[in-house]
């Protein structure tokens, strides 16, 4: 057990790099001057060499490089020049939003997805089957922002059921929070779903017709126990790696979201500095994201060691 | 399978239609258009649908559907070059990991690499490092996305290798690069056709999300995301604006995704069960 969590964090290892490698990469490829370009078509020359020393361009891309691998080992992912703050500090403090709309979003897909993928295996090719699995695809052929969009227009222009963006933190006041995050969580919750319930659907079916299933049947188990326990038991891996994806994307989702909502998380943080083009931000946004993309991921590769002991065995 | 043979498949034909009225609309635009979609009128701002604006105007008085005609083209045509590109790419860094074992390591590692960045965080990131452009959109998304398609051909090429007469080829001595011309290519072309129409829809969502940050191509030639975020102001006064641009969004992403399982459950039936 031990040897294959020692070799899965292993494997992270040289994707970490290409990622890291990529999000500095990144800066070599400006076509133009970035510090003329940070520091706007109004400052004087000694703005811009300035802004150049800050961020170290002055010298050559190998050292530059090495120095920022060299923050990096020690946490430090360098300064925004427009917060005038340590870029981890700021992405760190806003975190917690992003996780939280990603994370609520994709447990609100799996509650919803799963039944509903159960649901059309276990009427498979009958009307429940292709209602549920039109829902799913439509879900997920729905541009997530244009959504936000749409029920802020419903929800919050015309109804004035919830706020139409905002932020109130869980601390502060528990139901606000609820009714802040209602819409955005319910977006990309839309969007997780369907590939959820397509993919749980088709597991479910593989293994409906196993022998195991129908002695399940054969001994008497009602239908939906059966699916509840030993249908979802043993489609739970393909699952699992499918709500790895999701939140990966439900990641992407929540920081284009952000804009739509207003809320004060990374995606604002980092899709802020694109615009306003502070490189050390976007630098540590896409590495910090991807960082916990990887995270997640080995998560889910040691719940399958969980859900399924045989693969506790054959690794 | 034959054209005929498809097109009984309930999800293909739909979603066939769904993209061919989107596609034919975009493809005439010039024709179909009731108005010039940059010409202001500013007599018109922000005017309700009505006989002559059956979508209403923008606030420059610029006609929604001549709009988003040429929106779709826009979109489309970013979204076809994403797929060429996105196949031949992916398809040869695929091909290459799934025949040689040598650089199929070290080939896959920078795949996972790419793919561990939220794909439209990359693209944004991209297409603002290489400046907001048609040609930066497409290159950004090619490479968000192609190592999904890297993925897939990986798969299909290790699947062709193993069977029996690309063994037979290879014991007889024929050259490399024509066992993987003649017997590992065709082998390959269903899975990639099917990942391609999913990839087809996913570019086409993913640059309305650059556009409507701020990062698509500049105007006047906006995509149906530009227009999107073009109407957000004027939500409460003039919804249609950032509304109806969505609806068309939704046809053509919905019509790819149902084309691509059509083709998915017709070309090889064992592939039902594969993940997008």
């Amino acid at each position: 057990m031990l040897r294959l969590i020692v070799v899965r964090l292993l494997a992270a290892v040289p994707v970490l790099f290409v990622v890291s490698l990529i999000s500095f990469g990144l800066t070599l490829l400006v076509p133009g001057d970035i510090a003329a370009e940070m520091a706007g078509p109004s400052a004087n020359r000694a703005e811009v060499e300035q802004i150049r020393t800050q961020l170290g361009l002055n010298q050559p891309p190998l050292e530059r490089m090495l120095h920022w691998y060299g923050g990096l080992l020690q946490g430090d992912l360098g300064r925004s020049i427009l917060l005038n703050q340590s870029v981890g500090s700021a992405i760190l403090e806003r975190l917690p939003v992003t996780l939280s709309l990603a994370g609520i979003a994709l447990l609100l897909a799996t509650l919803v997805g799963v039944p509903l993928g159960l649901l059309a295996a276990a009427k498979a090719h009958k009307w429940q089957d292709q209602t549920a699995m039109g829902g799913a695809l439509l879900g997920l052929s729905l541009p997530d922002f244009w959504l936000g969009l749409l029920l802020i227009w419903v929800l919050a222009v015309k109804l004035q059921w919830l706020p139409s963006g905002g932020w109130i933190p869980f601390s502060e006041d528990p139901v606000g929070w609820l009714r802040s995050i209602a819409m955005p969580a319910g977006v990309l919750a839309l969007n997780q779903m369907g590939p959820l319930a397509r993919m749980t659907r088709s597991a479910a079916l593989e293994v409906a017709n196993s022998d195991f299933i129908r002695t399940a049947r054969a001994k008497g188990l009602a239908e939906p126990r059966v699916f509840a326990r030993h249908v979802l038991t043993a489609a739970a891996v393909p699952i699992l790696t499918v709500a790895g994806i999701s939140f990966g994307i439900a990641l992407g989702g929540a920081l284009v979201i952000e804009q739509v909502f207003s809320l004060p998380g990374v995606g604002r943080l980092v899709i802020g500095a694109v615009l306003r083009r502070d490189w050390p931000v976007i630098q540590g946004g896409l590495l910090l994201t991807a960082f916990v993309f990887v995270a997640v991921n080995l998560i889910v590769d040691l719940l399958y060691l969980w859900v399924d002991p045989r693969l506790r065995e054959s690794r | 399978m034959k054209v005929p043979a498809l097109l009984k498949r309930r999800s293909f034909a739909i979603g066939l239609a769904l993209v061919g009225t989107v596609a034919f609309c975009a493809v005439f635009a010039d024709l179909l258009a009731p108005f010039d979609p940059v010409k202001n009128n500013f007599r018109y701002r922000l005017g309700e649908p009505n006989e002559a604006h059956w979508l209403g105007t923008d606030r420059f008085g610029r006609d929604v559907l001549s709009r988003i005609l040429y929106g779709a083209r826009v979109s489309l045509r970013i979204g076809l070059m994403v797929v060429v590109a996105s196949g031949v790419i992916g398809g040869l860094v695929g091909l290459a990991a799934g025949w040689w074992p040598k650089v199929d390591g070290w080939l896959m590692r920078i795949m996972d690499g790419l793919m561990a960045f939220p794909g439209i965080l990359l693209a944004i990131a991209l297409a603002v490092t290489l400046g907001p452009s048609e040609m930066t959109a497409v290159v950004a998304l090619t490479v968000a996305y192609s190592p999904r398609t890297a993925r897939v051909m990986r798969g299909a090429v290790l699947v062709a290798r193993a069977q029996d007469y690309v063994e037979a080829a290879r014991a007889v001595g024929v050259r490399t690069g024509r066992i993987l011309r003649k017997h590992i290519l065709p082998a390959t072309m269903a899975p990639l056709m099917v990942q391609q129409t999913y990839i087809f829809a996913v570019a086409i969502l993913a640059e309305a999300v650059l556009s409507f940050v701020g990062v698509g191509p500049p105007p006047p030639r906006p995509s149906l995301g530009a227009i999107i975020a073009d109407g957000r102001d004027t939500m409460i006064e003039a919804p249609w604006i950032a509304l109806s641009p969505g609806v068309a969004i939704a046809m053509i992403v919905l019509g790819l995704n149902l084309l691509g399982d059509g083709l998915r459950d017709a070309l090889d039936p064992r592939m039902r069960n594969t993940v997008r």
